[in-house]
């Protein structure tokens, strides 16, 4: 399989997804300036490995599986910051802590905070990307069954989430 | 949970103002991950084997 034929591969992919990946990144860090980050890194890690696709079906989740990853290692990073800055000095909590973009249904979304950045993955890609469960597990490397359990689990505590603990 | 609130949460998702440069930051970093690829990928110049060294 030439490189010409995955590159271009990928960039249909791209082409075809991009929107919906700016949508999750922006799902992870509520600000545009980071979701633009993300997915720029995204792609740019996607091109520069390419080599490592060993066929073109698999692209896709390969592609998606860099967005998910590189998205909560971001998370993850801006976390520890805002901590290490929280020790050391106060006024430093207010520069650090990203900010948050004028968007009127922010509360809706902000419920997906009580999930794990695995838990949102999940459903971030069966519930608003539409995708098959067989295609969630491919994207993370999981299997089917933990899938599913994610995903049980992850509607209970919406559900808890929204009602308040009622039914 | 109900299917409306989790379709309440899709459709706060896809409302998510897409940023009019997206494009852009994408064609960038398509720019940026070929030119990486190409110049991890240049031949790298061989050392010549000594044989008699091996011997």
């Amino acid at each position: 399989m030439s490189y010409e034929t995955v590159h271009h591969a990928i960039e249909d992919i791209i082409l075809t997804s991009y929107e919906s990946m700016y949508r999750l990144a922006y799902t992870y860090v509520k600000n545009e300036q980071d979701a633009l980050d993300i997915v720029q890194e995204s792609i740019y890690k996607a091109i520069k490995n390419s080599d490592q696709i060993d066929n073109i079906e698999s692209a896709k989740s390969w592609i998606w599986r860099i967005l998910v990853n590189t998205a909560i290692d971001y998370v993850r990073q801006n976390k520890r910051e805002v901590i290490i800055s929280d020790i050391s000095d106060n006024e430093e909590i207010m520069v650090d802590k990203p900010f948050i973009d004028i968007y009127e249904d922010i509360d809706m979304l902000k419920a997906l905070d009580i999930l794990s950045d695995r838990e949102k993955a999940v459903v971030i890609l069966r519930y608003f990307e539409d995708m098959k469960i067989s295609e969630v597990a491919q994207c993370l490397g999981e299997n089917i069954n933990t899938v599913k359990s994610v995903l049980y689990r992850s509607l209970k505590k919406l559900k808890t989430e929204i009602t308040g603990g009622g039914s | 949970m109900s299917e409306d609130d989790i379709w309440n949460i899709k459709d706060a998702y896809m409302k998510i103002n897409i940023p009019e440069c997206l494009l852009h930051c994408i064609e960038e970093a398509v720019a940026k991950g070929q030119e990486s690829y190409n110049s991890s990928r240049k031949p790298q110049k061989e050392e010549p084997v000594n044989i008699n060294s091996k011997l």
